[in-house]
Formats: C-alpha cells, sequence, structure tokens
C-alpha cells in the first residue's frame, strides 16, 4: 500500500502577499502498515500459542507489541483502562501473560511470530483474564529536509501512530457463563430500521458468537452479526443491527434469534430466543 | 432461553496451524494428509494524512484554529484564513478482514491525553511559541463497524489551535488511530 507523506500546512505570516500561501510536498514515506493474525487469542492450560505480525507497508517498520487493558461498555464498546486503574483481575491478566519480543524491525514483506503463553499463579482463584495485546508502528525519526528548514513558514507534521489490538483470554479453572437473549424489536435508529435487543450474561466465562434470525420461508438463518463478545465484567450488552427495509419484511412475525458460537468452533448455541418480531 | 456454557471445553485447540490471511493450500497426496488451517487476519494501512492545507496567519494575530473534519472539509476560525484549498484532506485508514464481524475504530482520547505539535528546533520546550494544540480528532467511522463488511476505509479529521506567537519552522505531533477487535 502506498502512503502519502505527511504533510501539513504552511502557513505564511505576515508581511508575505496575502495569498502567498505555500503547499509544501515531501517525499512519500509509507511506514507502519500492518497485519496481525489471529485477530482473537483464547488460552486455556499452560500451552501457549503465537501471533503473527506482518509489515504490509513499502518501508521497513518497528513495532512495539504491548499489553493494554479494555473493559466493556453496555453498548459493546472497549473503553481503555490506565495501569495505575486497573482493578485486580486486571493486575493479574496483566501479570501473568509472557510475550516476546516486545519490538520488531520488519522489512516490507515480511512477517514475524510473537509468541505468547500464561503463567497463571498457583494462587489464582478461577476465572477469565483478559489483556488486548497492542501492535503498533514505532514513528522514525525523519530527516528535516531542506523545505521544512525555510524560515518563512510554519509547516505542521501530525503523524498517525496506528494500530490494531486483539484481545488475549486466558481461562483459569473452570469458568461458566448463563446467557439468555432479551426480546427483540425493530426500532427506527439514525440510519433507517434497526433490530435492537440485548444479551444477558451472568458467570465468569465471556461468550463470543454470531447472532443469526431463524425462521420459516427462510432457507437459511440471517446472519444479523458476527464477532459478538460479551466479556465478564458486562451483565448485559445492547445489540443494534441496521436492516434493509427488505430484511424488515424478511424478519416481521414470529422468529428464533440464535447466538451461537463460531461456525469453525462448533457453532455450539448459546443462547436463543422466539418471539414476535414487528 | 438460556444455556450454561462450559469454557473449558471451547476454545481450545484454536491453532493447529498457522497461516497468513490468505487462501488455504490443503495439500492432499496418497500417502499423508497435510492440513492447513486459515487464521482470521486484520489488517490496517494508512492511505493518506491528515493536511490541513495552505493557511495565512496576519501579523499580530490573535491567534485561531483549523479544521479538517472527516469528510474533508477545512474551515478555519479567527485569525487564522484558509488559504487557497485543493490539498487539505483528512488522513484515511483502511481495515481488512473478516466479514461479518465487529470492528472497532477509537482515536486518542486528546481530554486524557493531550497532544501538543512542537517546533522541531525547541523540542520539549514548553513555551506557547513553540507549541500547536491539537484540539480536536474527527472519526469518521463513528466508533468503527458493527456488520464489517470485510474491508472499509475511513477517515480521521482534526482541528488545531494557534495562538499567533508561532515562530515559523516545523511542527511535529502525533496522534493515536487504534483497529481493535473483540
Amino acid at each position: 500500500m502506498f502512503l502519502k507523506s505527511l504533510r501539513k500546512f504552511s502557513l505564511v505570516a505576515a508581511g508575505l502577499a496575502a495569498f502567498g500561501a505555500l503547499g509544501l510536498t515531501t517525499p512519500a514515506q509509507a511506514q507502519g502498515d500492518l497485519l496481525v493474525a489471529p485477530t482473537r487469542v483464547v488460552l486455556d492450560g499452560s500451552r501457549g500459542t503465537e501471533v503473527i505480525l506482518s509489515n504490509i507497508g513499502s518501508e521497513e517498520a518497528t513495532y512495539r507489541i504491548s499489553l493494554e487493558l479494555r473493559r466493556m461498555t453496555e453498548a459493546g464498546r472497549l473503553v481503555p483502562v490506565e495501569k495505575t486503574e486497573a482493578n485486580g483481575v486486571e493486575e493479574a491478566s496483566l501479570g501473568m501473560i509472557r510475550y516476546a519480543p516486545r519490538r520488531i524491525s520488519l522489512p516490507p514483506g515480511q512477517p514475524q511470530a510473537v509468541r505468547l503463553a500464561a503463567r497463571p499463579g498457583a494462587e489464582l482463584p478461577d476465572g477469565e483474564y483478559r489483556v488486548h495485546m497492542s501492535f503498533k508502528a514505532i514513528p522514525r525519526p525523519r530527516e528535516v529536509t531542506e523545505e521544512q528548514t525555510q524560515t518563512d513558514a510554519v509547516s505542521f507534521k501530525l503523524i498517525p501512530i496506528y494500530g490494531i489490538t486483539i484481545p488475549i483470554i486466558v481461562r483459569h479453572g473452570r469458568v461458566e457463563a448463563q446467557v439468555a437473549l432479551t426480546q427483540p424489536s425493530i426500532v427506527q435508529g439514525e440510519n433507517g430500521p434497526e433490530l435492537a435487543m440485548s444479551i444477558e450474561r451472568s458467570g465468569e466465562s465471556s461468550t463470543y458468537g454470531v447472532l443469526s434470525v431463524v425462521k420459516d420461508g427462510l432457507d437459511e438463518p440471517m446472519i444479523l452479526a458476527g464477532g459478538i463478545a460479551v466479556y465478564p465484567e458486562v451483565g448485559s450488552r445492547q445489540v443494534r443491527v441496521n436492516l434493509t427495509p427488505e430484511q424488515v419484511e424478511q424478519i416481521k412475525g414470529p422468529a428464533r434469534i440464535e447466538y451461537r458460537e463460531l461456525p469453525e468452533l462448533g457453532g455450539g448455541l448459546i443462547a436463543a430466543v422466539d418471539g414476535m418480531i414487528g | 432461553m438460556t444455556k450454561i456454557i462450559r469454557s473449558a471445553a471451547a476454545g481450545v485447540a484454536l491453532f493447529a496451524a498457522m497461516g497468513l490471511g490468505s487462501a488455504a493450500h490443503a495439500q492432499v497426496s496418497e500417502s499423508a494428509d497435510a492440513r492447513a488451517e486459515v487464521l482470521a487476519a486484520l489488517q490496517l494501512t494508512n492511505d493518506a494524512d491528515l493536511d490541513f492545507g495552505a493557511l495565512v496567519l496576519n501579523a499580530g494575530s490573535a491567534g485561531g484554529s483549523v479544521t479538517v473534519d472527516s469528510t474533508g472539509f477545512r474551515d478555519c476560525f479567527g485569525d487564522v484564513i484558509c488559504g487557497p484549498g485543493g490539498t487539505e484532506q483528512a488522513s484515511t485508514f483502511t481495515v481488512t478482514g473478516a466479514a461479518n464481524t465487529n470492528v472497532l475504530v477509537s482515536v486518542q482520547d486528546l481530554f486524557t491525553n493531550p497532544v501538543s505539535l512542537t517546533h522541531t528546533g525547541f523540542a520539549g520546550s514548553p513555551n506557547a511559541e513553540h507549541n500547536i494544540e491539537l484540539t480536536g480528532l474527527d472519526d469518521g467511522s463513528f466508533g468503527g463497524f458493527f456488520g464489517f463488511s470485510g474491508s472499509e476505509s475511513f477517515n480521521v479529521g482534526g482541528t488545531i489551535d494557534l495562538d499567533g506567537s508561532e515562530v515559523a519552522g516545523t511542527y511535529v505531533g502525533s496522534f493515536d488511530v487504534t483497529v481493535e477487535y473483540q
């Protein structure tokens, strides 16, 4: 992927002609594009795993791999939590994850594995522990070019530091979750009709799966949303799915909403609700 | 309806084999079976950078601000005058991954982690004439993609405040954009 460089604006101080403003151009610098796989890791037991980081940019880049904390909100957002504000479970989560390397320099097109494993302490209570692993390029110091040293203008460089986080979930001991779905309804959202419902969860474990609609007249389940996680810190997660007018017509009436595990993990039913949608 | 999940059974053996997110090549011969599991991958590229275009600052300026929103529309306030247009643009990112998932986007929270663009010749200087504040970031994805299509582009715009005292030179700052998988 080709990226344009970070060229901001030139600002001409007073004394120059009013519209003598300059637009500066600097050479293209493609740095920091990345690929991460897999996008979700569940560890149980002492066996570790690997996550692949690949430089898909056009220049060499150095990436920093770090552990961060997030808390889910009822709306399904992930809110960052500073390490100084971590609760006991979050501190234990940060403490048990071992990973290496923490810094990787990669030429374009080159992948590398990051090894990781969980080492929960012997005294640790059963439960689910989670961190979010962050992969971010470290901006390289930039050379000062001739353009940048000219004295009659102000130019700006706003460098995006961009990256990906994936959840690393450790299930320690016996963990369970009880899940129920609330009655869905069709509501008018900002971008048209939406199916609104919530997933109620209790217990120590998170759940992750696909929401779909099953009803007579539909040959196959209609996938509403995939990759819906409900983490232990929330007991209820709202779900709102945009629907096309055709989907509204298809869904209306008696139907069954199912929350299932991902097909590649067996597709087991987590929870379902039967009801009249309309 | 409720069901109990025993997670000890779920979620193991996720990673029988490593492969990047390209097509699987399952090789089968008469003497042996080969197995490959394709892992879902997520990738993020930066396709365009935030550019405020050309600006004009009056003599004796009391300062002002310039905004480029996530649609690329620019507006100038106070004593900052927008110069000839055409080069201003929002930064653009493309995220690619498995369709039908839930991909969140977050930009740096400037309230808890403020960003200042600092003159390259005065790195670390706290003085107003060497610093320009980034006061806003405009996330065009509105937090991400609930029904992720498999590939989406989004823009991030921004606002900077100038107080009129800035000395000439290059100012550098950075902001975080994170794509989060849950």
